[in-house]
């Protein structure tokens, strides 16, 4: 519904609809009321720009003299754009040049200006385009076309651990909110030139760039076209970080499950595009989407390709285990205890009954009013500032764990399945995985306490169904464990070791199945033969 | 949008249907009478009593929490009845949580009503959903809700003192279960563990202790008969082949004692019919390791092996032999079910024959063939705390 009403609005305001999104200049024009050429009279290239961008304080207009007779004016756009670079390498050879030279705009980039960048502009639409993404427009007197030069410096982010996804061996470094810089870092550990970074730009105000990253010959020309084509799609006012984009390219929009990866991690990011899979960038921030993905992908660490794949496999099944445990604990200890006492060994609910005497609510009550106030503390903790996270998670771990069991609020068993269930729902590599799970926690407690472990069985039996037909861009979100794929089980039940992953994963990978040569795992004898 | 929309009565369906529906089985735990044991007796009139032990969850913390004194862990609440279910249904008037039978996994019974017959009474405990079919089953000496009011000093209450002897495998351990198919096979004699409760020692207040598995009480018709010995016991659980971990002691050419632990055993009956003659052979493999020897013989000795070895299979045949000749001509009660064993080999004469089977039963050869071996002689391999020259080469 968001969807058609925007289409309507771009009906109203863009007459036409874009046809590809190569043709950005289009797309600009759609900002300027009368997209005109340049003209041959300064004062009047100037003054349309000045209309343009009327009551814009940021936009600094140089006028200056060149070789005592011609007038030149410097437009650019504060704070995004290299001044001192502006004064040492065009203005100031400008001002020196002898009047013999040649200052058609050509000429002036060939034999002037030290910049590395310039392009030649002759209409206000590129001028605009240019000025947005820090350019510095030239206009002279006489010339019916100006100079864009590339003097775009703004301030950027120190490249920095990332946040979300932090492992004890691999690269340190994640993405940043710059796109060129995400870019370059993408370049850096793929040389090959195979490696696609095509832009395009979306949002109507924002004009925010985006890169489709993939290696040719790799990822499925038709996952590629696919891709491209969900994004040429899109129609919205702006921009602001990739989860616009991923909510308006998934397949299933009302699914809790993500089905693109989010990753800050450069290594990540290269790794699936290794195997077949494509990536989208997003100017302004660091999060990068990957498709398609299935839930193995979810559940798989970058960590887990670094270290012994011993380690790596006995990892993985601890997560599984909890991340089912992060769905279901609740819920099981709710039915067991509400509904199925003779489940439990004696002893131990000899010693429930104990603990629970005091406590007024029913199991139910107790389980939801613990796992929302989780929640809550959780979704604070996030939001906090760093200087009292650190009070408000004592008064947290104090109020629940420890004063509301000896109030006789809650039960301590209660609060031991919480905090597992809460720590096993960060055990899940992708945080926002976790987070659908621990959502959908919360409905089968309520089958649970409604209907007992069947109830559970019910409700769990609807999240597979669910899951089942879920798609990733065509990839199945199950496969692999559905419809069981031996060849894959290398890297999602077990982390094989490097030397046995041969072949790329089968559903992305297919145009390029085999990954490495065979026979590589070492021997002592090897060297001799 | 819309299709949510159209999805709305279905959610509230499924919403309705998950809220609304009134047979909640839902029960918390706190309003719960946890039964740990069940005691049936009869009562002078003929009808039945049922004793119930049940957890005080108040209680139940250890110490070092608690505080306030030394509450009692369990309490014993009893009521008659016409039968089981009528008792029960008001002994549930006198405890105001509801009963539960999930975790009760002790059911005593008093002699006095296992005499007058099990069989009827059997019924409730397995046609009941809650009962545990994997709930031992004892019969006690005397009254058995005296058991249910014993304040064990190591276990929690006396119903996991019971359960835990049932599962040493020392004496036998039976279980509803079995029990329900023993009261079904061929043979009409079964046996079950046989309780009384242990004297106290005399510094003790008189209700610290435990009831204890004294013997095997025999039922034949589905009542019963008598009680055997604890060395009787031993005897039948030879032949039941529940022989597990348990100590062997013998006496060599009468010179002290040899004890064997473990001792394993594995039995096999096998019967034969010879025209009239019904014959059957026990032959038992068993194997132990020396635990103690309190004789001058050195048992590495492959000499005096043999001769350990010869005592060994006579005291293992004697026990056997013993014990079932008992069975055979005091008692004429067939609780091995030899009945069974002649059923599965001989089908077309056991049909003939199982209308006679109790007169049939006294007659059976019965030979014991024993092969026994000593595996391992322990740490040392003469007789410890004995010169060498005193040790008989």
């Amino acid at each position: 519904m968001t969807i058609r009403r925007t289409s309507r609005y771009f009906d109203r305001h863009v007459k036409q609809q874009r046809p590809s999104h190569h043709k950005q200049d289009e797309q600009s024009r759609a900002e300027i009321p009368h997209d005109t050429e340049l003209t041959d009279r300064l004062d009047e290239n100037v003054g349309t720009i000045g209309n343009i961008y009327s009551s814009c304080s940021d936009v600094i207009y140089r006028h200056f003299v060149i070789a005592g007779s011609i007038r030149a004016v410097m437009i650019y756009i504060e704070g995004i754009t290299d001044t001192n670079g502006i004064e040492q390498f065009v203005i100031a050879p400008l001002l020196k040049a002898e009047q013999s030279e040649d200052f058609r705009p050509d000429q002036l980039l060939q034999q002037t200006l030290s910049v590395a960048e310039g392009k030649a502009v002759s209409r206000f639409s590129q001028c605009i385009d240019y000025l947005s993404r820090g350019y510095a427009i030239l206009l002279l007197e006489h010339e019916a076309s100006g100079l864009a030069l590339g003097m775009a410096k703004w301030e950027k982010r120190a490249l920095e651990e990332p946040a979300a996804e932090v492992g004890i061996r691999g690269p340190r470094e994640g993405f940043t909110e710059t796109l060129r810089v995400n870019t370059s870092m993408l370049r850096r550990i793929i040389k090959s030139p195979r490696l696609k970074l095509e832009t395009l730009q979306l949002g109507e105000y924002t004009q925010t760039s985006i890169v489709l990253a993939y290696i040719e010959g790799i990822a499925e020309a038709s996952l590629v076209e696919e891709v491209r084509s969900r994004l040429c799609r899109i129609e919205i006012d702006g921009i602001l970080e990739s989860g616009y984009i991923e909510e308006l390219i998934e397949d299933s929009p009302y699914s809790p499950f993500p089905q693109l990866l989010n990753t800050e991690r450069p290594d990540v990011t290269s790794a699936c595009l290794l195997e077949g899979r494509v990536a989208i960038l997003v100017e302004g921030t660091p999060f990068v989407l990957v498709a398609p993905v299935t839930m193995f992908t979810m559940l798989q660490a970058a960590e887990d390709y670094y270290q012994r794949f011993w380690i790596s496999t006995i990892t993985r099944w601890l997560r599984y285990f909890f991340s089912i445990a992060s769905l279901t604990l609740p819920a099981v200890y709710v039915a067991v205890l509400t509904f199925h006492q003779e489940m439990i060994p004696g002893s131990l609910l000899i010693s429930m009954a104990a603990s629970r005497e005091a406590v007024p609510f029913p199991a139910f009550i107790e389980a939801l009013m613990m796992e929302v106030s989780f929640e809550a503390l959780r979704e604070a903790g996030v939001r906090l500032p760093k200087q009292v996270g650190a009070a408000i998670s004592i008064v947290g771990a104090l109020v629940i764990g420890q004063a509301a069991v000896q109030a006789g609020l809650v039960s301590a068993p209660m609060v031991i399945v919480v905090a597992i269930t809460g720590i096993s729902s960060f055990m899940i590599p992708r945080y926002f995985a976790g987070t659908a799970l621990r959502m959908l926690r919360f409905p089968l407690i309520i089958l649970a306490s409604t209907l007992g472990l069947l109830g559970l069985i019910l409700g769990i039996i609807a999240i597979v169904v669910h899951m089942c037909t879920l798609r990733s861009f065509g990839v199945p979100y199950l496969s692999s464990s559905s419809t069981p794929i031996w060849s894959e089980f290398k890297d999602t039940i077990f982390r094989a070791p490097w030397w046995m992953m041969d072949t790329r994963p089968s559903l992305t990978g297919t145009t390029n199945y085999t990954r490495q040569s065979p026979n590589q795992r070492p021997e002592q004898d090897r060297g001799e033969q | 949008m819309r299709r949510i929309i159209k999805l709305l009565p279905l959610l509230w369906l499924l919403a309705s249907s998950v809220l609304l529906t009134s047979c909640w089985d839902r029960t918390e735990l706190n309003d719960l009478a946890l039964i740990t044991m069940l005691a049936i007796d009869r009562t002078e009139e003929g009808g039945i009593r049922t004793s119930a032990q049940i957890i005080i969850p108040q209680n139940q913390r250890s110490g070092a929490e608690g505080g306030g004194g030394e509450g009692k862990k369990t309490i014993m609440r009893s009521e008659q009845g016409m039968n089981i279910s009528d008792a029960l249904s008001r002994l549930q008037r006198k405890v105001p949580r509801k009963l539960f039978w999930g975790q009760c996994k002790v059911f005593l019974i008093g002699e006095d009503l296992a005499k007058t017959g099990l069989k009827e009474h059997f019924d409730f405990l397995v046609r009941h959903p809650q009962p545990r079919e994997r709930a031992y089953i004892f019969i006690s000496k005397g009254p058995a809700s005296d058991a249910l009011e014993l304040i064990p000093p190591i276990e929690r209450n006396s119903s996991e003192a019971l359960r835990e002897l049932a599962q040493l495998q020392i004496s036998l351990g039976v279980t509803l279960e079995e029990t329900s198919i023993m009261l079904k096979r061929d043979s009409d004699a079964f046996a079950l563990p046989y309780v009384t409760i242990l004297k106290p020692s005399k510094s003790e207040d008189p209700l610290k202790t435990i009831p204890y598995i004294k013997g095997t009480a025999m039922f034949k018709n589905g009542r019963m008969i008598g009680a055997l010995s604890e060395k009787e016991t031993q005897g039948v659980m030879w032949v039941l082949n529940e022989i597990e971990d348990y100590t062997v002691t013998f006496n060599p050419e009468g010179k002290g004692a040899v004890s064997l632990k473990p001792v394993k055993a594995d039995v096999k009956l096998k019967p034969l019919i010879k025209g009239d003659k019904w014959s059957l052979t026990v032959s038992i493999r068993a194997e132990g390791d020396i635990e103690e020897n309190n004789t001058q013989l050195d048992p590495v000795d492959p000499k005096i092996q043999i001769v350990l070895e010869q005592a060994f299979k006579d005291s293992v045949r004697k026990r056997i032999e013993q014990c079932i000749n008992q069975q055979q001509h005091r008692w004429n009660a067939d609780i091995f079910d030899f009945a069974g064993v002649f059923h599965r080999k001989y089908p077309k004469q056991w049909e003939k024959h199982k209308g006679d089977w109790d007169s049939l039963f006294p007659k059976i050869a019965v030979s014991v063939q024993v092969e026994a071996h000593i595996l391992r002689p322990g740490l040392v391999n003469v007789p410890g705390g004995m010169p060498q020259e005193e040790v008989i080469h």
